[in-house]
């Protein structure tokens, strides 16, 4: 596959797509299982220490410009690490990308194709995967820079259009079940921010280099904001026992948008933003 | 005949012994009749013109088939020439020649005789002469008729000498006449064209209301003609080219020297050089030759025949192609954005401009999607629709016995049938013909019960969306993909149509129009200088295309209205 560059925009929108495709399906849920009302604030908190890492992650990769984590492997273990680093990165993104593919594919089983098999929407995806894996990583990285705005727009629009049913007093008590697990247990919350994994490939694939802090940065600080809209929308919506036995939290709350008549079942179109952005993070881990 | 015969005829039977004329062209397919012919091999090999009258005119007989050619005039005279007189021969092709041009300045000069014809004296001038020790010197200069007849004899704006029968005989080709003299090695190309051809008119296919209402004609001079007199610089090159090893069909470069990138000026150059047909007969064709592959079949040369749009291309530092006999001229390279912009764009003012790309916008969404999107609501999101409009689908749709899918594409198809019938009914029933076939057919099947009233809406509504978008090549993309994505919404409903528009958005930004991105500048967050589709105020418009990389990065100054 031909190599080529990709813009400080490109790259921002190929990480957030991750992010955005985790938090379609289950990951605002999986957050406030684990921290409860205090979500917001440990949100803020791992994505301080997601920042820390990224910027960790950018020093490093700085001392080794236009290499990847494979090719400084390479430099450092010789052949066996490079093996070792690509099969683990290699397994990671296999499992990722297969756990959501089958999660994402039983809600739409659920909520829309009640009486069609599983293995066939299974491979609807599998398919779209096959053919635009055909095509260079910057057209993929470009489609993410039209997709990714439309899903934030449509995000908020969700925010703003649930508005009159948040209730405040769903963030209380504020630190949930208390510091430990707000700021100990709730670091697994961490594992939202998995697409940091995608910054040890990006730098190749630069078209400057000179931008990568920015990109770095950028990506984790709209991540963060983009994770806390999501989770807000929910906890301020939802009471715990409500949020905790959702499937697609995101799409319950969009059951809930009323302009007039004809805009109370817009939550039809969230599967559409669903399926283009889990098209994204797919073609984007493969 | 009598009754005995009649009776046998109908009651016996008589071998027929007639032999019926029976014509094949080929009776066996896996047999070769002819051998390959050489014809539009001859490659680089030129042959030189003899010296000898004679050889040459028995060379072009054969050549042109004079025995059998009909149109090829061979015309033998004398030619005067300070006092002697040499045979001469006048090829031309009757029709594509200027009689009264031939007859007042080519024949008349050479044979009547006149006063230059009369100059009696010796061929070769004495400039200076010096005795010194009862020896003459003389400087002389010899007497070079060639230069003689092109500068004195033949008072004709467009004269060539030529040395080799291949630019001889294209000269004559193309409607120029060939003038050999015995005892010269070279011909005479002279410029006499003068066959019909039609005059400059409006543009059929890009109608503007502000702007020119001038359009390109098949004659490649004129096109060049009309975009030199909108450059009106000179810089501008015509640079000529010849593709087709039989039809040698002219084609034109053009570019602004000091604007257009060397890349993209080589680049066209070489694709047009290494073109291996036999013939190139319209701009359409060469387009095909010299685009990129792409997945999608999008166009990916703008094709126009109005000489604004394609001078305003040009300033911006692109390269136009034109072919002689086509009234379409090629710009490259093409993006997606230019295939939604209309000439008419630069001349409203921006308000105006960009609410009718984005009516555009809308309308390639429509064209491309609404067949698809009406299949996908119907048959697997119901509940998207209001109640009462989805209880006025299921009125409309329970007389009707076919599925959903059947009647979509029925109709589709329908509509596509009288697309095309239109594009061949002659002129005075045209109209007619559209207005019975849409209306009376789309009426009388909805009163059978074939299709849905709504379904009509659907694809009339898709119909007028596709006659939106300026570029016919484009538009017709739109049309072939709508239904891919009609079978993926019947599939698969939104998930079908969103994986499908997934690809197609890959596909598309995967493409490339002579080394440009096809998606440069479509999405707002690609900062690229000069090629957002949304026209920014004409005092803002500092910048040329970036993604050209041309030689002159602005095309006004920062306060272009100095005046304010």
């Amino acid at each position: 596959m031909e190599t080529s560059k990709i813009t400080a925009a490109e790259a921002i929108s190929i990480v957030l797509g991750i992010f955005v495709a985790y938090t379609l399906v289950a990951l605002p849920r999986s957050m406030l299982e684990t921290t409860k009302t205090a979500t917001l604030i440990n949100l803020i908190y791992v994505g301080i220490i997601a920042l820390l890492i990224t910027f960790l992650i950018y020093k490093l990769l700085i001392k080794f410009p236009g290499s990847d984590i494979v090719d400084i492997a390479e430099y450092l273990g010789g052949k066996t690490l490079k093996t070792f680093i690509g099969i683990v990165f290699i397994f990671y993104f296999l499992f990722s990308s297969s756990i959501l593919l089958r999660n994402f594919c039983e809600c739409l089983k659920i909520v829309y194709y009640p009486m069609t098999s599983l293995i066939f929407i299974l491979l609807t995806f599998i398919v779209v995967i096959c053919i635009t894996l055909h095509h260079r990583f910057s057209s993929i990285a470009k489609v993410n820079l039209f997709i990714i705005p439309l899903v934030i727009i449509s995000i908020i629009f969700l925010f703003i259009a649930n508005m009159k049913n948040f209730s405040l007093d769903n963030i209380f008590p504020i630190f949930g079940d208390g510091l430990f697990n707000t700021f100990v247990t709730g670091l697994g919350n961490l594992g939202a921010f998995g697409g940091i994994t995608l910054l040890y490939f990006l730098p190749p694939y630069l078209k400057e280099p000179q931008k990568m802090k920015k990109i770095y940065l950028t990506s984790i600080i709209l991540g963060t904001l983009y994770f806390l809209l999501c989770v807000s929308i929910i906890l301020f919506m939802f009471i715990s026992l409500m949020y905790t036995n959702q499937i697609m939290p995101l799409y319950s709350a969009a059951r809930y948008i009323e302009f007039r008549k004809f805009f109370s079942k817009v939550r039809v179109h969230l599967p559409s933003y669903m399926d283009f952005t889990n098209g994204l993070l797919l073609n984007n881990c493969c | 005949m009598n009754l005995k015969d009649l009776f046998s005829s109908l009651f016996t039977y008589t071998p027929n012994n007639k032999e019926t004329y029976n014509f094949n062209l080929v009776e066996d397919l896996n047999t070769k009749v002819y051998p390959d012919s050489t014809l539009g091999k001859e490659g680089n090999e030129k042959t030189k013109i003899f010296p000898n009258i004679a050889a040459n005119t028995n060379y072009l007989k054969t050549k042109y088939n004079l025995l059998i050619n009909s149109d090829i005039i061979f015309r033998n005279f004398i030619l005067n020439s300070r006092g002697k007189q040499y045979n001469a021969l006048l090829i031309f092709i009757d029709g594509m020649i200027n009689t009264k041009i031939m007859n007042e300045f080519i024949l008349e000069p050479l044979m009547m005789r006149n006063r230059n014809n009369l100059y009696d004296s010796s061929q070769n001038r004495v400039i200076s002469e010096s005795v010194s020790n009862n020896i003459t010197v003389r400087k002389i200069k010899k007497f070079n008729l060639p230069n003689y007849i092109s500068s004195c004899l033949v008072p004709q704006n467009a004269i060539k000498q030529v040395s080799t029968f291949e630019e001889a005989i294209s000269g004559i080709n193309s409607g120029n006449c060939a003038l050999f003299v015995d005892t010269l090695d070279i011909a005479f190309d002279i410029e006499v064209k003068g066959f019909n051809q039609r005059g400059i008119e409006k543009p059929s296919n890009e109608i503007v209301i502000r702007g020119p209402h001038e359009s390109f004609v098949e004659n490649i001079r004129t096109n060049t003609s009309l975009i030199r007199r909108f450059v009106n610089n000179e810089n501008l090159v015509i640079e000529n080219m010849n593709v087709g090893n039989i039809t040698k069909t002219k084609c034109g470069i053009c570019y602004v020297s000091g604007l257009a990138n060397e890349d993209l000026i080589a680049e066209v150059k070489f694709r047009m050089n290494n073109l291996d047909v036999d013939s190139l007969l319209s701009a359409g064709q060469l387009e095909q030759l010299i685009s990129d592959s792409s997945h999608l079949n999008t166009p990916q040369l703008i094709s126009t025949e109005r000489p604004d749009k394609a001078a305003s291309y040009l300033l911006d530092g692109r390269v136009i192609i034109l072919v002689n006999g086509s009234p379409y001229a090629l710009i490259t390279p093409g993006i997606l954005s230019d295939f939604l912009s209309s000439p008419d764009d630069k001349n409203q003012k921006a308000l105006f401009s960009n609410f009718t790309k984005l009516i555009r916008l809308i309308a390639a969404f429509i064209t491309l999607l609404l067949p698809g999107l009406y299949i996908a609501v119907t048959s697997f999101h119901q509940e998207i629709l209001p109640t009462e409009l989805l209880f006025s689908i299921l009125a409309s749709r329970a007389n009707v016995p076919f599925p959903i899918i059947f009647e979509l594409l029925v109709l589709e198809l329908s509509f596509e049938l009288i697309r095309e019938a239109g594009l061949r009914v002659p002129s005075p029933i045209g109209p007619t013909i559209g207005i019975v076939g849409a209306l009376v057919m789309g009426q009388a099947a909805v009163s059978a019960g074939i299709v849905s009233p709504i379904l009509i809406i659907v694809v009339a509504i898709t119909a007028t969306a596709s006659f939106a978008i300026p570029d016919y090549a484009f538009g017709f993309h739109l049309r072939v993909y709508r239904f891919v994505f009609i079978f993926l919404g019947y599939l698969c409903g939104f998930l079908g149509i969103a994986l499908g528009l997934f690809v197609y958005m890959i596909a598309m930004c995967d493409s490339k129009s002579f080394g440009v991105p096809y998606t440069v500048g479509a999405s707002p967050l690609e900062k690229v200088k000069g090629s957002s589709y949304f026209l920014p105020p004409i005092e803002k418009r500092e910048y040329r295309s970036g993604f050209l990389n041309s030689k002159k990065e602005t095309k006004q100054g920062h306060i272009s209205m100095k005046w304010k």
